[in-house]
C-alpha cells in the first residue's frame, strides 16, 4: 500500500493541473488578505453611527467561496485525467484495482485537506494582523472563536474532494463530473429558495453546500436557513462521502477500464 | 466557410456530450414547469394579502443562468475536446486557414446555444404562465406579448457564456482549466464581488455577466447579488463585449500557435 500511495503522489505532484490548483488556492489566500486590508481602511472611514450596523464578513471569506471548486477540480482529475490519456490500463496492470483505488482516494484528500486547513489559517492569521487593534465586527473577533470553523474547513474540503473523486470514478470525464458537482453545489441550493416553506429549508439542509456552516458556521455569520444540529450535519456528509466513494468504487472495480 | 460551417456543426451533433447537455437543459425546464405547478398551488392557499409578495419572476430567471452554465460547457468542449482527441492536427489540415476554423465553431455554437437558450427561457416562461392558468401572481399580470420580448432578450446571455466558454477552451486547451474558469466567472466572481462593502458592491455587481442579461431585458435585478447601475443599452453593449473580446484574442492566439 505504501508504494500504490508513493506512486499516487508522484503522480498528482508531477501533473501540471495540481500546481494550478494550490496556486489558485494561494491566489485566493492573498485575495482574502488583500480584502481585509480593504474592509479595515473601510473602517478607519465610517462614522461611529455606521461603525455600529457594519457587518464584515470573515477573513477567509474570498477563500471559503473558492476552496469547493477546487477541491472538486482535484478530485475529479485524479481520477478522471487517467481515463483521458490512457493511464489508467498502465496503472490496473500495476496495481490491484482496490488498493489503486483507495491510493488515489487518499492522497487526493490528504492534499486537499492540507491546502485548505494551510490556506485558512493563514487568511485568518493574516486577516488578523492586518486588522491589528480595530474593533472591526468579526474580523476584529477574537481568534478562539474562530476555531471550530477554522478546524473544520481541511476536512470539509477533503470531503468535497472525495465525493468528486467518486463520481468520477463513475463519469470518467473531467467535463462531466466537474459540471455536475458545481450544478449539485450552486444551482440545487438555489432551487430550494424557490420551494415552500418549511421543505426548501429541509432539503437546504440536507445539501452537501450547507453542511459545513451547519457543523461550525464561520464566526459572526448569521445563521442560514440550515435546520440540522451539528453532529446530524456531520453524518450527513460522512454519509454523502460514503455513497460516492462507494458508488466509483463500484464502477472503478467492476467495469472495464 | 460553408464547408468548415458544415464540418463542426457534424462534429457537435455526433458526440454525446452535446446530446447530455441539451438533455439536461430539457430536463431542468420540466423540474422548473414542476416547481411552477408548486407556487401555483401555494398561491391558492394563501391570504390576498400575501399573495402580493409571491413572485414567479425569479424561478424564470433560472433558466437562462443554468442553460448559460450548461452552454458554456458544450463551447469548451467544443474546443478542448480536440486537443485531447488530437482531432485538432486533421481539422487544422483539412482547414489551413487558422482564423476560418475558431470562427465555423463560433458560428455553430453560437447558433446551438441561441436555440437552446431561447427556447429553454421562452419555454419556461411560456409554460410557467400555462402552469399558473389565470391566477393573477404578482409578476405575471402584463399580457404575454408585453413580457415576451423582455425573456427573448434575456435569453442572448446564453449563446455569450457559450462563446466565451469556446474562447476559454481555445486559449486553456484543457476541458478541466476552461470548465472552472467558467465556473469562476458564473458563480464564484459574482459572489465575492457582492460580499464587497458599498458602493463597490453594486459598481461590480453590475458588470458581472450573469446580470447582464436581465440588466438588458429592463428587469429588475433587485433581489440578486447583481447590481443594477447600467441602462439596458449599456447592459447589451457589455455583453457584447463578454461575447467578442475573448474569442478575439482567443483566435489571434489560436493563429500564433503550435497545435
Amino acid at each position: 500500500m505504501t508504494d500504490a500511495i508513493a506512486a499516487e503522489w508522484y503522480k498528482l505532484r508531477t501533473a501540471c493541473s495540481t500546481a494550478w490548483i494550490l496556486a489558485v488556492v494561494a491566489a485566493f489566500v492573498v485575495l482574502s488578505a488583500l480584502s481585509s486590508w480593504y474592509l479595515a481602511h473601510y473602517w478607519d472611514g465610517l462614522s461611529p453611527r455606521r461603525r455600529e450596523e457594519f457587518d464584515a464578513p470573515s477573513a477567509d471569506q474570498p477563500l471559503s467561496v473558492a476552496l469547493p471548486v477546487c477541491a472538486v477540480v482535484l478530485g475529479a482529475l485524479t481520477v478522471t485525467s487517467e481515463y483521458a490519456t490512457g493511464m489508467i490500463g498502465t496503472s490496473v496492470a500495476v496495481l490491484p484495482r482496490r488498493r489503486l483505488y483507495a491510493a488515489k482516494a487518499l492522497v487526493a484528500a490528504g492534499v486537499m485537506l492540507t491546502a485548505a486547513a494551510a490556506g485558512t489559517a493563514v487568511a485568518v492569521l493574516a486577516g488578523r494582523a492586518i486588522v491589528g487593534g480595530r474593533p472591526v465586527p468579526v474580523l476584529g473577533a477574537p481568534l478562539a472563536d474562530g476555531v471550530p470553523h477554522l478546524l473544520l474547513t481541511g476536512p470539509v474540503a477533503a470531503a468535497f474532494t472525495l465525493i468528486a473523486f467518486g463520481l468520477g470514478a463513475v463519469l470518467r470525464s473531467t467535463a462531466a463530473t466537474i459540471t455536475t458537482m458545481v450544478a449539485q453545489m450552486v444551482v440545487l441550493p438555489t432551487l430550494t429558495g424557490l420551494l415552500p416553506s418549511p421543505y426548501g429549508e429541509r432539503i437546504w439542509s440536507a445539501l452537501p453546500e450547507g453542511l459545513a456552516e451547519q457543523i461550525a458556521a464561520p464566526p459572526g455569520v448569521s445563521a442560514g436557513p440550515g435546520v440540522l444540529s451539528a453532529p446530524v450535519a456531520a453524518a450527513v456528509l460522512l454519509v454523502y462521502v460514503a455513497v460516492a466513494l462507494g458508488a466509483g468504487r463500484l464502477s472503478f472495480l467492476r467495469r472495464d477500464a | 466557410m460553408r464547408d468548415a460551417i458544415a464540418a463542426e456543426w457534424w462534429k457537435l451533433c455526433s458526440v454525446r456530450s452535446t446530446r447530455w447537455v441539451l438533455a439536461i437543459v430539457a430536463a431542468f425546464v420540466v423540474l422548473l414547469l414542476a416547481l411552477a405547478f408548486q407556487e401555483a398551488q401555494i398561491f391558492d392557499g394563501l391570504a390576498p394579502g400575501r399573495r402580493e409578495k409571491l413572485a414567479l419572476r425569479p424561478l424564470q430567471e433560472m433558466s437562462p443562468w443554468v442553460t448559460g452554465l450548461c452552454m458554456a460547457v458544450t463551447g469548451v468542449l467544443t474546443a478542448t475536446s480536440e486537443y485531447r482527441s488530437g482531432t485538432i492536427r486533421s481539422s487544422l489540415v483539412a482547414v489551413p486557414r487558422r482564423s476560418r476554423l475558431p470562427a465555423a465553431k463560433a458560428v455553430v455554437v453560437t447558433a446551438v446555444s441561441l436555440a437552446a437558450g431561447e427556447a429553454a427561457t421562452l419555454g419556461t416562461f411560456l409554460g410557467s404562465r400555462l402552469v399558473i392558468g389565470d391566477r393573477p401572481f404578482v409578476d405575471q399580470r402584463a399580457p404575454l406579448p408585453h413580457d415576451l420580448p423582455g425573456f427573448g432578450v434575456e435569453a442572448v446571455s446564453v449563446p455569450v457564456f457559450a462563446l466565451l466558454g469556446l474562447a476559454l477552451g481555445l486559449l486553456l486547451r484543457s476541458a478541466a482549466a476552461a470548465i472552472t474558469a467558467v465556473v469562476l466567472l458564473w458563480h464564484v466572481l459574482p459572489l465575492l464581488v457582492f460580499h464587497l462593502p458599498a458602493p463597490w458592491n453594486e459598481r461590480l455587481g453590475s458588470v458581472m455577466l450573469g446580470g447582464l442579461g436581465p440588466r438588458a431585458a429592463g428587469h429588475s435585478v433587485e433581489n440578486s447579488i447583481y447590481g443594477g447601475a447600467l441602462p439596458p443599452w449599456g447592459a447589451a453593449a457589455l455583453m457584447l463585449a463578454y461575447a467578442l473580446l475573448p474569442l478575439v484574442v482567443a483566435v489571434s492566439v489560436f493563429a500564433r500557435r503550435d497545435a
